[in-house]
Protein backbone atom coordinates (compact mmCIF):
# COMPACT_ATOMS: atom_id res chain seq x y z
CA UNK A 1 0.00 0.00 0.00
CA UNK A 2 1.35 3.41 -0.90
CA UNK A 3 -0.22 6.73 -0.17
CA UNK A 4 0.83 10.33 0.24
CA UNK A 5 0.23 13.40 2.33
CA UNK A 6 -3.13 15.08 2.05
CA UNK A 7 -4.98 11.78 1.99
CA UNK A 8 -7.46 10.37 4.46
CA UNK A 9 -7.12 6.60 4.57
CA UNK A 10 -9.62 4.28 6.27
CA UNK A 11 -8.61 0.85 7.50
CA UNK A 12 -11.69 -1.30 7.17
CA UNK A 13 -12.26 -4.91 8.13
CA UNK A 14 -14.06 -7.13 10.63
CA UNK A 15 -13.06 -7.41 14.30
CA UNK A 16 -9.73 -9.13 14.61
CA UNK A 17 -8.75 -8.25 11.05
CA UNK A 18 -5.64 -6.48 12.32
CA UNK A 19 -6.63 -2.82 11.96
CA UNK A 20 -5.28 -1.77 15.36
CA UNK A 21 -2.21 -3.95 14.96
CA UNK A 22 -1.44 -2.39 11.60
CA UNK A 23 -1.70 1.11 13.12
CA UNK A 24 0.58 0.09 15.98
CA UNK A 25 3.03 -1.48 13.56
CA UNK A 26 3.23 1.75 11.58
CA UNK A 27 3.70 3.67 14.83
CA UNK A 28 6.48 1.27 15.82
CA UNK A 29 4.73 -0.09 18.90
CA UNK A 30 4.75 -3.72 17.85
CA UNK A 31 7.65 -5.35 16.05
CA UNK A 32 7.13 -5.46 12.30
CA UNK A 33 7.73 -9.10 11.48
CA UNK A 34 7.13 -8.78 7.77
CA UNK A 35 7.08 -5.70 5.64
CA UNK A 36 8.56 -2.27 6.10
CA UNK A 37 7.26 1.23 6.61
CA UNK A 38 8.83 3.72 4.26
CA UNK A 39 8.52 7.45 4.85
CA UNK A 40 10.06 10.14 2.66
CA UNK A 41 11.79 7.38 0.71
CA UNK A 42 13.58 6.00 3.78
CA UNK A 43 12.61 2.93 5.79
CA UNK A 44 11.42 3.92 9.27
CA UNK A 45 13.50 1.97 11.74
CA UNK A 46 11.36 2.07 14.81
CA UNK A 47 9.48 5.27 15.42
CA UNK A 48 9.39 8.75 13.98
CA UNK A 49 8.68 12.13 15.49
CA UNK A 50 6.63 12.84 12.38
CA UNK A 51 4.15 10.08 13.29
CA UNK A 52 1.52 10.61 15.97
CA UNK A 53 -0.45 7.70 17.38
CA UNK A 54 -3.82 8.10 19.10
CA UNK A 55 -5.02 5.07 21.06
CA UNK A 56 -8.65 3.96 21.26
CA UNK A 57 -10.74 5.98 23.67
CA UNK A 58 -11.20 3.16 26.17
CA UNK A 59 -7.43 2.73 26.44
CA UNK A 60 -6.99 6.26 27.78
CA UNK A 61 -7.01 6.97 31.51
CA UNK A 62 -9.49 9.86 31.51
CA UNK A 63 -9.19 10.39 35.29
CA UNK A 64 -5.49 11.30 34.87
CA UNK A 65 -5.24 14.82 36.32
CA UNK A 66 -4.17 16.83 33.31
CA UNK A 67 -5.65 19.87 31.62
CA UNK A 68 -6.31 20.16 27.90
CA UNK A 69 -3.38 22.54 27.59
CA UNK A 70 -1.13 20.18 29.57
CA UNK A 71 -2.10 17.38 27.20
CA UNK A 72 -1.34 19.43 24.09
CA UNK A 73 1.99 20.51 25.63
CA UNK A 74 2.93 16.82 25.79
CA UNK A 75 3.10 16.98 21.99
CA UNK A 76 6.12 19.27 22.36
CA UNK A 77 8.08 16.83 24.56
CA UNK A 78 9.85 15.14 21.62
CA UNK A 79 11.01 18.59 20.48
CA UNK A 80 12.26 19.96 23.78
CA UNK A 81 13.84 16.82 25.20
CA UNK A 82 14.48 16.34 28.90
CA UNK A 83 15.41 19.67 30.40
CA UNK A 84 14.86 22.53 27.98
CA UNK A 85 12.15 24.95 29.05
CA UNK A 86 9.13 25.73 26.90
CA UNK A 87 10.19 28.41 24.45
CA UNK A 88 7.93 30.93 22.75
CA UNK A 89 8.05 28.67 19.66
CA UNK A 90 6.62 25.82 21.73
CA UNK A 91 3.95 28.06 23.27
CA UNK A 92 3.06 29.28 19.80
CA UNK A 93 2.76 25.72 18.47
CA UNK A 94 0.51 24.78 21.40
CA UNK A 95 -1.67 27.87 20.95
CA UNK A 96 -2.08 27.41 17.23
CA UNK A 97 -2.91 23.71 17.69
CA UNK A 98 -5.58 24.63 20.25
CA UNK A 99 -6.98 27.19 17.81
CA UNK A 100 -6.93 24.85 14.81
CA UNK A 101 -8.99 22.30 16.73
CA UNK A 102 -11.25 25.05 18.18
CA UNK A 103 -10.63 24.12 21.82
CA UNK A 104 -8.69 27.21 22.95
CA UNK A 105 -11.43 28.22 25.39
CA UNK A 106 -11.37 24.73 26.93
CA UNK A 107 -7.61 24.76 27.62
CA UNK A 108 -7.90 24.89 31.42
CA UNK A 109 -10.46 22.08 31.63
CA UNK A 110 -9.62 18.69 33.00
CA UNK A 111 -9.68 16.09 30.17
CA UNK A 112 -12.49 14.16 31.88
CA UNK A 113 -14.67 17.29 31.78
CA UNK A 114 -14.87 17.24 27.97
CA UNK A 115 -17.45 15.68 25.69
CA UNK A 116 -16.40 12.76 23.49
CA UNK A 117 -15.88 14.96 20.45
CA UNK A 118 -13.88 17.51 22.46
CA UNK A 119 -11.69 14.74 23.84
CA UNK A 120 -10.84 13.57 20.31
CA UNK A 121 -10.06 17.15 19.31
CA UNK A 122 -7.78 17.58 22.33
CA UNK A 123 -5.74 14.53 21.32
CA UNK A 124 -5.66 15.69 17.70
CA UNK A 125 -4.40 19.06 18.93
CA UNK A 126 -1.53 17.27 20.65
CA UNK A 127 -0.62 15.57 17.35
CA UNK A 128 -0.74 18.94 15.60
CA UNK A 129 1.47 20.53 18.29
CA UNK A 130 3.91 17.66 17.77
CA UNK A 131 4.09 18.78 14.11
CA UNK A 132 3.33 15.21 13.09
CA UNK A 133 2.74 14.63 9.38
CA UNK A 134 1.19 11.21 9.80
CA UNK A 135 -1.77 10.84 12.16
CA UNK A 136 -2.53 7.25 13.16
CA UNK A 137 -5.98 7.12 14.75
CA UNK A 138 -7.55 4.03 16.30
CA UNK A 139 -11.36 4.18 15.89
CA UNK A 140 -11.59 7.98 16.30
CA UNK A 141 -15.34 7.99 15.55
CA UNK A 142 -16.42 5.31 18.01
CA UNK A 143 -18.82 6.58 20.67
CA UNK A 144 -19.40 9.97 19.02
CA UNK A 145 -22.92 11.20 18.25
CA UNK A 146 -23.85 12.44 14.79
CA UNK A 147 -23.01 16.10 15.40
CA UNK A 148 -19.63 15.32 16.96
CA UNK A 149 -18.85 12.87 14.13
CA UNK A 150 -19.68 15.49 11.54
CA UNK A 151 -17.46 18.07 13.23
CA UNK A 152 -14.60 15.59 13.56
CA UNK A 153 -14.91 14.55 9.90
CA UNK A 154 -14.68 18.20 8.89
CA UNK A 155 -11.58 18.71 11.05
CA UNK A 156 -9.87 15.63 9.62
CA UNK A 157 -10.55 17.03 6.16
CA UNK A 158 -8.96 20.33 7.21
CA UNK A 159 -5.91 18.63 8.74
CA UNK A 160 -5.41 16.58 5.56
CA UNK A 161 -5.80 19.66 3.37
CA UNK A 162 -2.95 21.28 5.29
CA UNK A 163 -0.74 18.43 4.09
CA UNK A 164 -1.07 15.73 6.71
CA UNK A 165 -1.67 12.07 6.07
CA UNK A 166 -4.47 10.57 8.14
CA UNK A 167 -4.76 6.83 8.64
CA UNK A 168 -7.64 5.67 10.82
CA UNK A 169 -9.31 2.39 11.61
CA UNK A 170 -13.04 2.70 11.00
CA UNK A 171 -15.95 0.38 11.54
CA UNK A 172 -18.89 2.25 10.01
CA UNK A 173 -19.08 1.32 6.32
CA UNK A 174 -21.87 3.80 5.55
CA UNK A 175 -19.98 6.89 6.66
CA UNK A 176 -16.56 5.82 5.35
CA UNK A 177 -16.80 7.23 1.78
CA UNK A 178 -17.79 10.69 3.08
CA UNK A 179 -14.89 10.90 5.53
CA UNK A 180 -12.08 9.02 3.82
CA UNK A 181 -10.91 9.36 0.22
CA UNK A 182 -8.86 6.17 0.32
CA UNK A 183 -9.49 2.84 1.99
CA UNK A 184 -7.60 -0.33 2.77
CA UNK A 185 -9.85 -3.35 3.12
CA UNK A 186 -8.19 -6.00 5.22
CA UNK A 187 -8.87 -9.24 7.02
CA UNK A 188 -5.61 -10.70 8.32
CA UNK A 189 -4.12 -9.70 5.01
CA UNK A 190 -4.64 -6.74 2.70
CA UNK A 191 -7.57 -7.39 0.35
CA UNK A 192 -7.87 -4.16 -1.59
CA UNK A 193 -6.53 -0.62 -1.52
CA UNK A 194 -7.56 2.44 -3.49
CA UNK A 195 -10.19 5.18 -3.64
CA UNK A 196 -12.85 4.45 -1.05
CA UNK A 197 -15.84 3.97 -3.41
CA UNK A 198 -13.90 1.55 -5.59
CA UNK A 199 -12.57 -0.49 -2.66
CA UNK A 200 -15.83 -0.80 -0.79
CA UNK A 201 -17.74 -2.77 -3.41
CA UNK A 202 -20.34 -5.29 -2.35
CA UNK A 203 -18.55 -8.49 -3.46
CA UNK A 204 -15.29 -7.43 -1.82
CA UNK A 205 -17.00 -6.54 1.45
CA UNK A 206 -18.85 -9.82 1.44
CA UNK A 207 -15.55 -11.57 0.98
CA UNK A 208 -13.80 -9.62 3.74
CA UNK A 209 -16.59 -9.89 6.28
CA UNK A 210 -17.64 -13.48 5.43
CA UNK A 211 -17.33 -15.79 8.40
CA UNK A 212 -14.32 -17.99 7.93
CA UNK A 213 -15.49 -21.60 7.68
CA UNK A 214 -13.11 -23.84 9.49
CA UNK B 1 6.96 25.27 71.68
CA UNK B 2 10.19 27.30 71.71
CA UNK B 3 11.55 24.75 74.15
CA UNK B 4 11.21 22.15 71.44
CA UNK B 5 13.51 24.04 69.09
CA UNK B 6 16.23 24.31 71.74
CA UNK B 7 16.43 20.52 71.95
CA UNK B 8 19.15 19.28 69.55
CA UNK B 9 17.29 15.99 69.01
CA UNK B 10 14.18 17.86 68.03
CA UNK B 11 16.14 20.22 65.76
CA UNK B 12 17.56 17.32 63.79
CA UNK B 13 14.23 15.53 63.66
CA UNK B 14 12.54 18.71 62.45
CA UNK B 15 14.97 19.13 59.54
CA UNK B 16 14.69 15.42 58.72
CA UNK B 17 10.88 15.63 58.69
CA UNK B 18 10.98 18.59 56.29
CA UNK B 19 13.46 16.86 53.97
CA UNK B 20 12.00 13.37 53.94
CA UNK B 21 8.47 14.74 53.84
CA UNK B 22 9.28 16.89 50.82
CA UNK B 23 11.09 14.19 48.83
CA UNK B 24 8.43 11.58 49.57
CA UNK B 25 5.61 14.03 48.96
CA UNK B 26 7.08 15.00 45.60
CA UNK B 27 7.47 11.39 44.55
CA UNK B 28 3.94 10.57 45.75
CA UNK B 29 2.78 12.38 42.60
CA UNK B 30 4.16 9.54 40.50
CA UNK B 31 2.72 6.90 42.85
CA UNK B 32 -0.75 8.44 42.64
CA UNK B 33 -0.59 8.74 38.84
CA UNK B 34 0.58 5.17 38.48
CA UNK B 35 -2.42 4.04 40.54
CA UNK B 36 -0.49 1.33 42.30
CA UNK B 37 -0.65 2.54 45.90
CA UNK B 38 -1.39 -0.97 47.15
CA UNK B 39 1.67 -2.54 45.56
CA UNK B 40 3.72 0.22 47.20
CA UNK B 41 2.39 -1.10 50.46
CA UNK B 42 3.56 -4.59 49.48
CA UNK B 43 6.96 -3.18 48.61
CA UNK B 44 7.40 -1.35 51.89
CA UNK B 45 6.60 -4.46 53.92
CA UNK B 46 8.97 -6.50 51.80
CA UNK B 47 11.80 -4.15 52.72
CA UNK B 48 11.85 -5.37 56.31
CA UNK B 49 13.33 -8.86 55.72
CA UNK B 50 15.58 -7.34 53.05
CA UNK B 51 17.10 -5.02 55.61
CA UNK B 52 17.41 -7.86 58.11
CA UNK B 53 19.21 -9.81 55.39
CA UNK B 54 21.47 -6.82 54.71
CA UNK B 55 22.45 -6.65 58.37
CA UNK B 56 22.91 -10.42 58.57
CA UNK B 57 25.22 -10.56 55.55
CA UNK B 58 27.30 -7.45 56.22
CA UNK B 59 27.11 -7.44 60.01
CA UNK B 60 26.34 -3.73 60.19
CA UNK B 61 23.39 -1.45 59.65
CA UNK B 62 24.02 1.44 57.28
CA UNK B 63 21.65 3.13 54.88
CA UNK B 64 23.60 1.62 51.95
CA UNK B 65 23.19 -1.91 53.35
CA UNK B 66 19.56 -1.19 54.05
CA UNK B 67 19.02 -0.01 50.48
CA UNK B 68 20.72 -3.01 48.89
CA UNK B 69 18.90 -5.45 51.16
CA UNK B 70 15.57 -3.75 50.47
CA UNK B 71 16.25 -3.75 46.73
CA UNK B 72 17.12 -7.45 46.72
CA UNK B 73 14.02 -8.39 48.71
CA UNK B 74 11.76 -6.19 46.57
CA UNK B 75 13.13 -7.71 43.37
CA UNK B 76 12.78 -11.23 44.74
CA UNK B 77 9.17 -10.72 45.80
CA UNK B 78 8.20 -8.68 42.73
CA UNK B 79 9.73 -11.08 40.21
CA UNK B 80 8.57 -14.07 42.28
CA UNK B 81 4.96 -12.93 41.97
CA UNK B 82 5.39 -12.66 38.18
CA UNK B 83 6.93 -16.14 37.96
CA UNK B 84 4.12 -17.67 40.03
CA UNK B 85 1.35 -15.97 38.06
CA UNK B 86 2.87 -17.06 34.74
CA UNK B 87 3.27 -20.66 35.81
CA UNK B 88 0.03 -21.28 37.70
CA UNK B 89 -3.59 -20.21 37.75
CA UNK B 90 -2.92 -17.79 40.63
CA UNK B 91 -3.28 -14.10 39.72
CA UNK B 92 -0.24 -11.85 40.20
CA UNK B 93 -1.95 -9.75 42.89
CA UNK B 94 -2.74 -12.89 44.86
CA UNK B 95 0.81 -14.19 44.54
CA UNK B 96 2.18 -10.79 45.57
CA UNK B 97 -0.04 -10.71 48.67
CA UNK B 98 1.17 -14.14 49.78
CA UNK B 99 4.84 -13.44 49.08
CA UNK B 100 5.00 -10.04 50.74
CA UNK B 101 3.19 -11.04 53.91
CA UNK B 102 5.43 -14.11 54.16
CA UNK B 103 8.52 -11.97 53.63
CA UNK B 104 7.27 -9.47 56.21
CA UNK B 105 6.63 -12.26 58.72
CA UNK B 106 10.16 -13.57 58.21
CA UNK B 107 11.46 -10.06 58.81
CA UNK B 108 9.47 -9.69 62.03
CA UNK B 109 10.71 -13.09 63.17
CA UNK B 110 14.39 -12.52 62.33
CA UNK B 111 14.99 -8.88 63.30
CA UNK B 112 14.85 -9.36 67.11
CA UNK B 113 17.54 -12.04 66.77
CA UNK B 114 19.99 -9.58 65.26
CA UNK B 115 22.35 -7.61 67.45
CA UNK B 116 21.28 -4.12 66.42
CA UNK B 117 20.45 -1.38 68.86
CA UNK B 118 17.17 -0.67 67.10
CA UNK B 119 13.98 -2.18 68.52
CA UNK B 120 11.49 -3.96 66.31
CA UNK B 121 9.01 -1.18 66.94
CA UNK B 122 11.38 1.39 65.43
CA UNK B 123 11.57 -0.61 62.21
CA UNK B 124 7.81 -0.89 62.00
CA UNK B 125 6.80 2.64 62.99
CA UNK B 126 9.95 4.77 62.73
CA UNK B 127 11.85 6.84 65.27
CA UNK B 128 12.67 10.21 63.81
CA UNK B 129 13.65 11.72 67.19
CA UNK B 130 16.71 9.45 67.42
CA UNK B 131 18.01 10.50 64.00
CA UNK B 132 21.80 11.08 64.02
CA UNK B 133 23.82 13.63 62.06
CA UNK B 134 25.03 10.90 59.72
CA UNK B 135 21.46 9.68 59.15
CA UNK B 136 20.42 13.22 58.42
CA UNK B 137 23.10 13.66 55.77
CA UNK B 138 22.13 10.36 54.15
CA UNK B 139 18.46 11.28 54.12
CA UNK B 140 19.48 14.59 52.58
CA UNK B 141 21.55 12.77 49.95
CA UNK B 142 18.75 10.35 49.08
CA UNK B 143 16.21 13.17 48.91
CA UNK B 144 18.50 15.09 46.53
CA UNK B 145 19.02 12.06 44.27
CA UNK B 146 15.29 11.31 44.15
CA UNK B 147 14.35 14.92 43.43
CA UNK B 148 17.10 15.38 40.85
CA UNK B 149 16.35 12.20 38.88
CA UNK B 150 12.59 12.68 39.13
CA UNK B 151 12.97 16.18 37.71
CA UNK B 152 15.43 15.27 34.95
CA UNK B 153 13.19 12.46 33.72
CA UNK B 154 9.94 14.22 34.60
CA UNK B 155 8.55 14.43 31.06
CA UNK B 156 9.23 10.87 29.89
CA UNK B 157 8.08 9.50 33.27
CA UNK B 158 4.85 11.46 33.04
CA UNK B 159 4.24 10.35 29.47
CA UNK B 160 4.94 6.71 30.40
CA UNK B 161 2.50 6.87 33.29
CA UNK B 162 -0.21 8.49 31.19
CA UNK B 163 -0.06 6.40 28.01
CA UNK B 164 2.84 4.03 27.69
CA UNK B 165 1.88 3.29 24.06
CA UNK B 166 2.07 6.91 23.03
CA UNK B 167 5.28 7.33 25.02
CA UNK B 168 6.84 4.43 23.11
CA UNK B 169 5.62 5.89 19.81
CA UNK B 170 7.43 9.13 20.70
CA UNK B 171 10.65 7.23 21.34
CA UNK B 172 10.55 7.14 25.16
CA UNK B 173 12.39 4.06 26.52
CA UNK B 174 9.33 2.87 28.44
CA UNK B 175 10.97 -0.13 30.08
CA UNK B 176 13.86 1.98 31.41
CA UNK B 177 11.35 4.48 32.79
CA UNK B 178 9.54 1.70 34.65
CA UNK B 179 12.83 0.52 36.20
CA UNK B 180 13.71 4.08 37.10
CA UNK B 181 10.33 4.52 38.79
CA UNK B 182 10.91 1.33 40.77
CA UNK B 183 14.43 2.34 41.85
CA UNK B 184 13.35 5.83 42.92
CA UNK B 185 10.42 4.34 44.81
CA UNK B 186 12.71 2.06 46.83
CA UNK B 187 15.09 4.96 47.51
CA UNK B 188 12.21 7.08 48.77
CA UNK B 189 10.97 4.21 50.94
CA UNK B 190 14.43 3.67 52.48
CA UNK B 191 14.66 7.40 53.21
CA UNK B 192 11.25 7.37 54.91
CA UNK B 193 12.05 4.30 57.02
CA UNK B 194 13.75 6.37 59.70
CA UNK B 195 10.83 8.75 59.96
CA UNK B 196 7.76 6.56 59.83
CA UNK B 197 8.95 2.94 59.61
CA UNK B 198 8.07 0.37 56.98
CA UNK B 199 4.42 -0.10 57.95
CA UNK B 200 3.50 3.58 57.80
CA UNK B 201 5.80 4.66 54.95
CA UNK B 202 3.04 4.12 52.41
CA UNK B 203 1.07 6.99 53.96
CA UNK B 204 3.93 9.40 53.35
CA UNK B 205 4.33 8.14 49.77
CA UNK B 206 0.67 8.36 48.77
CA UNK B 207 -1.31 10.82 50.89
CA UNK B 208 0.36 14.16 49.94
CA UNK B 209 -0.22 14.01 46.18
CA UNK B 210 -3.59 12.30 46.62
CA UNK B 211 -4.65 15.29 48.74
CA UNK B 212 -3.36 17.78 46.17
CA UNK B 213 -5.11 15.89 43.37
CA UNK B 214 -8.42 16.84 45.03
CA UNK B 215 -7.46 20.52 44.91
CA UNK B 216 -5.97 21.10 41.46
CA UNK B 217 -6.16 20.05 37.82
CA UNK B 218 -2.58 20.95 37.02
CA UNK B 219 -0.21 18.01 36.87
CA UNK B 220 2.91 19.92 38.00
CA UNK B 221 1.15 21.08 41.16
CA UNK B 222 0.61 17.46 42.09
CA UNK B 223 4.39 17.09 42.53
CA UNK B 224 5.48 20.41 44.01
CA UNK B 225 2.26 20.71 46.02
CA UNK B 226 2.71 17.14 47.23
CA UNK B 227 6.27 17.98 48.26
CA UNK B 228 5.23 21.10 50.17
CA UNK B 229 2.35 19.33 51.84
CA UNK B 230 4.53 16.33 52.73
CA UNK B 231 7.35 18.48 54.14
CA UNK B 232 5.26 21.04 56.04
CA UNK B 233 2.72 18.44 57.15
CA UNK B 234 5.46 16.19 58.56
CA UNK B 235 7.12 19.11 60.34
CA UNK B 236 3.81 20.24 61.83
CA UNK B 237 3.05 16.67 62.87
CA UNK B 238 6.40 16.53 64.67
CA UNK B 239 5.48 19.64 66.69
CA UNK B 240 2.14 18.05 67.45
CA UNK B 241 3.85 14.87 68.63
CA UNK B 242 6.13 16.95 70.88
CA UNK B 243 3.11 18.62 72.47
CA UNK B 244 0.87 15.59 72.80
CA UNK B 245 3.49 12.86 73.37
CA UNK B 246 2.06 10.85 70.45
CA UNK B 247 4.90 8.96 68.74
CA UNK B 248 6.35 10.93 65.81
CA UNK B 249 5.81 8.35 63.04
CA UNK B 250 2.11 7.77 63.68
CA UNK B 251 1.64 11.52 64.22
CA UNK B 252 3.03 12.26 60.72
CA UNK B 253 0.76 9.74 59.05
CA UNK B 254 -2.30 10.82 61.07
CA UNK B 255 -1.77 14.48 60.09
CA UNK B 256 -1.29 13.65 56.39
CA UNK B 257 -4.29 11.29 56.41
CA UNK B 258 -6.38 13.94 58.19
CA UNK B 259 -5.45 16.54 55.58
CA UNK B 260 -6.53 14.12 52.86
CA UNK B 261 -9.93 13.62 54.51
CA UNK B 262 -10.33 17.39 54.88
CA UNK B 263 -9.63 17.88 51.18
CA UNK B 264 -12.04 15.07 50.33
CA UNK B 265 -14.81 16.82 52.27
CA UNK B 266 -14.05 20.49 51.68
CA UNK B 267 -12.14 20.86 48.39
CA UNK B 268 -13.59 23.97 46.68
CA UNK B 269 -14.16 22.13 43.42
CA UNK B 270 -14.37 18.42 44.19
CA UNK B 271 -15.23 18.26 47.92
CA UNK B 272 -18.10 16.05 49.03
CA UNK B 273 -19.66 18.73 51.24
CA UNK B 274 -18.87 21.56 48.82
CA UNK B 275 -20.81 19.80 46.08
CA UNK B 276 -23.85 19.05 48.26
CA UNK B 277 -25.90 22.19 47.47
CA UNK B 278 -25.40 21.66 43.72
CA UNK B 279 -26.82 18.17 43.92
CA UNK B 280 -30.10 19.04 45.58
Amino acid sequence: METSCGNRVALIGPNGAGKSTLLKAIAGLVPRTTGTVTWRGVAVRKWSREFAYLPQRENIDWAFPITVRGLVEMGRYPHIGLLRRFSSTDAHAVNSALETLAIKELQDRQICELSGGQQQRAFLARAVAQEAHVLLLDEPFSGLDQNASGALAELLGLLAEEGRLIIASHHDLDSAPAIFNEALLLNRTAIAFGPTERVLTAPRLENAFAPINQ
Amino acid sequence: MTAAFQDPFFQRAFVAALLIGFANGFFSGFVVLRRTALSVSALSHTMLPGIALGILVTGALTQANAFLGALAAALLVGLGSVVISRNSRVAQGTALAILYTTAFAIGVAVLPLLSTPAELEEWLFGDIISVSDADLWLSFGIACVVLLLANIFFRPLLLTLFESDVAAAQGVPVRFMNYLFFALLILALVASLQAVGCVLSVGLLVAPAATVSLLTNRTERLFWGGGLLGGLGSAAALLLSWQTKIAAGPSIVIVLGGLFLLAFLLSPKYGLITRLPQRG
